[in-house]
């Protein structure tokens, strides 16, 4: 055996397992859910087929649009709060802070992130209950003599309500990438600006952030294929109600699939969700062209 | 022998052969479930140990209260042991397709818990075993004998499908007007008589309630726990008589959708509340006058050291009908040991399994006449108990809707229900919407299923 095919055996030996594992758990799936989306099946007896109708359905389905659409609302406020929300809390922590009040802080920001979705969806329903007598923060709004909110039983506030639950618990997640993106800007790069007059903001749009575009887009993909997914939340904290109000996508999917069990038409959802998640992707990945600056390129 | 160079694009192909067969694979239509295997695995000649998995529906601490029968099983009977598996945290219905899900992936289960809200949806798809000629067989067993004697036809009837007896009865919960005590005394409130209207319910919510210290009445978006005792009260339900056609347009449904969205937006006697709230845990910090539950919240509240508590039947306005959920032990279709299950099943609601297990007896109403009536046994929990089990006699029970599209008819009657009480929509927009979703749902049944 040659040197070129050994090594190349080697490679293909080393890439195997994680290949393996990525066709069983990932690539084999979701062909078996375009399979299923073919099929009535309800788990319990055999399938039957048929063809595309379960997309038929789809396209006269309003419900599916309705939680499409809230999944839309939900990652169009989510993903931008978020990520500002990150990068402001990270530029106050990357200033000139003792290492030991930057750990602090670092820590205390990252922790809700190791907390599970469900038990911080648990804590915040108690929280947001919008009866000041039993809710929290409405308790303390009418104390301080603000309406209380209708947090979880208004429609009009109750995405916003999963948006904030969601940021508080992930935003350590990107502020950390931040931060390290902000540690590996050059300080020359501020001390020149400085030399030449350059005020916060002028360094900010002209350095910071051109700098940082990199990281940027890597927290923004990461954050709207999260955002995309949404469940835990919604389903701990409002059941998707009031009526549809805060059904995410995924949610409606998994009622379709295991608590009606027609698994064909919850795969169904399931590719189309795909499809939409992977051409939003791809459309990142070509705008990124545009205003993603990789140093030494 | 000449070495062929494994290039990129050999590896792609193989691959790609391995994924197009994949591909094939999920194409293929999805297999149906195995029949059970009907000799059994324990018919060797050998004295082989059976171990019966037995899913249990409930806290941690009721799961617990089977212990000691268990235990005295396994030592009875030394070649049928029992492993109990405890499943809490959810709602009937939750936990049903859960249930539903372990079978159909294949997980060995011998006997479960079930209650009325799945067993037609497990009947009607046919994975649980229909019971009958094991009644018929044991009826005259002394103990069983007197089991079948001692338990209301009524709880029977809850747990057959299409003239067939898929579970046997084991305890039962009656919707019912909690309230507090203590609040009732400040306030110089007698307990409401029995045959209590919804006049007399709003009279006493009115009195009661002192935004924002204290609230009248918290109400419960669901189904069992929600829409259907007003609904029985008002003399209607969210489905016809026989299960089999939506009834959401009902003018009497519209009129007590439209009265309990009235209770929190026009009288002001109860908070919003969102899906997924429980009025419980509100009623346990003792800022609430009444709520309405059933008899399995004195397990939570004898541990939240909450006991200013006694329940009265529920108010009437068109009729004095009651809501009762029935629970069961079932058998699934694929257990390989249906024959022990049965054995099982058919002792722990003797008189001797229930003595065996009597501290925990009140946390449930028994199915059995002499036990749900017992004094010494519902000591714990409110003091008027004995009225539920004769309502049950008197024929003011009814079974709580559970066709077998349960599931979906209720997520339906939820989605709307939540929107009614938080005022998004009207009474009469969400019910008529509801009712042309059921209708689609009802319409969509396979032949030969039917509600009841």
């Amino acid at each position: 055996m040659g040197i070129a095919r050994q090594e190349a055996l080697a490679g293909y030996l080393f890439i195997a397992p994680a290949f393996l594992v990525f066709v069983v758990f990932v690539a084999g799936p979701m062909l078996a859910a375009f399979g299923f989306s073919l099929y009535k099946w309800d788990v319990f007896r055999a399938a039957t087929f048929l063809g595309l109708d379960n997309y038929n359905r789809l396209f006269n389905d309003k419900r599916f649009f309705i939680t499409f659409w809230n999944t839309i609302v939900y990652t169009l406020l989510e993903v931008p709060l978020n990520l500002l929300v990150a990068l402001a809390v990270a530029m106050l922590i990357n200033r000139r802070l003792h290492p030991a009040l930057r750990y602090f802080l670092r820590t205390t920001y990252f922790f809700p992130v190791i907390i599970s979705f469900v038990a911080v969806s648990i804590l915040w329903r108690y929280l947001l209950i919008s009866d000041p007598t039993f809710g929290l923060i409405n308790f303390y709004f009418a104390k301080l003599g603000i309406s209380p909110v209708p947090w979880t039983t208004s429609s009009r506030w109750v995405l916003r309500s999963i948006v904030l639950v969601n940021i508080w618990k992930t935003f350590g997640f990107n502020l950390v990438i931040f931060l390290a993106g902000l540690q590996n800007i050059p300080r020359h790069f501020y001390e020149a600006a400085e030399i030449d007059g350059a005020n916060f903001g002028q360094k900010f749009w002209h350095i910071t952030i051109p700098l940082l575009t990199p990281t940027i887009f890597f927290a923004l993909v990461i954050e709207m294929l999260h955002a995309v997914q949404l469940f835990d939340t919604a389903y701990v904290l409002t059941q998707g109600g009031p009526g549809d109000a805060s059904r995410p996508i995924v949610m409606y999917m998994y009622e379709t699939g295991f608590q009606v069990f027609k698994m064909g038409y919850a795969s169904a959802v399931a590719v189309m969700l795909f499809v939409v998640v992977m051409l939003l992707t791809l459309l990142q990945m070509r705008a990124s062209r545009a205003w993603v600056y990789y140093m030494g390129e | 022998m000449s070495a062929k160079r494994l290039n990129r694009r050999d590896f792609l192909m193989t691959t790609g052969t391995v994924t197009g067969a994949t591909l094939l694979a999920a194409c293929a239509a999805p297999p149906a479930p195995q029949a059970a295997d009907e000799s059994g695995s324990d018919s060797d000649e050998m004295a082989e140990v059976v171990t019966l998995e037995f899913l249990y529906f409930g806290s941690a601490a009721m799961g617990e209260n089977f212990d000691p029968i268990i235990a005295q099983w396994n030592e009875d009977h030394p070649t049928i042991q029992v492993k109990k598996t405890v499943v809490g945290g959810m709602t009937w219905g939750e936990y049903a397709q859960k249930v539903a899900v372990m079978i159909a992936s294949g997980q060995d289960l011998d006997i479960i818990r079930m209650a009325i809200e799945g067993l037609r949806m497990f009947a009607s798809k046919e994975i649980i075993h229909p019971i009958d000629d094991w009644i018929q067989r044991d009826g005259d067993k002394l103990d069983f004998g007197e089991f079948l004697e001692d338990v209301s036809p009524f709880f029977f009837e809850a747990g057959s499908y299409q003239g067939k007896q898929y579970g046997i009865p084991l305890a039962f919960n009656m919707m019912s007007v909690w309230y507090n005590t203590t609040i009732f005394e400040e306030n110089g409130i007698d307990r409401p008589a029995d045959d209590w209207t919804y006049d007399d319910f709003l009279a006493i919510a009115t009195q009661l309630t002192q935004p924002p210290d204290q609230w009248g009445w918290v109400p419960w978006i669901g189904w069992f726990v929600g829409v259907i005792p007003h609904a029985f009260a008002y003399d209607t339900s969210p489905l016809t008589p026989d299960w089999n056609a939506a009834n959401t347009g009902d003018p009497k449904f519209i009129e007590m959708m439209q009265f309990r969205q009235d209770l929190i937006h026009e009288y002001g006697v109860a908070p919003e509340v969102g899906a997924g709230e429980n009025p419980r845990q509100k009623f346990f910090t003792g800022k609430v006058g009444m709520v309405p539950d059933m008899r399995n919240m004195v397990l939570e509240g004898t541990k939240a050291g909450f006991t200013d508590w006694d329940h009265v039947p529920w108010p009437q306005k068109y009729a004095q009908k009651y809501e009762v959920g029935t629970g069961f032990y079932c058998i699934p279709l694929e257990s390989k040991h249906p024959e022990e299950a049965w054995q099982f099943m058919s002792t722990v609601v003797t008189g001797r399994a229930i003595a065996e297990r009597k501290a925990s007896i009140g946390y449930a109403n028994q199915s059995r006449r002499s036990v749900s009536t017992d004094p010494d046994l519902y000591a714990i929990g409110p003091t008027h108990f004995a009225w539920v089990y004769e309502a049950v006699d008197a024929g003011m029970a009814q079974h709580a809707p559970s066709p077998p599209d349960y599931p979906e008819i209720e997520a339906i009657v939820n989605r709307y229900q939540a929107s009614i009480l938080s005022n998004e929509v009207s009474a009469e927009e969400g019910c008529l919407a509801a009712h042309d979703e059921i209708e689609e749902v009802i319409a969509r049944r396979e032949p030969g299923v039917t509600g009841m």
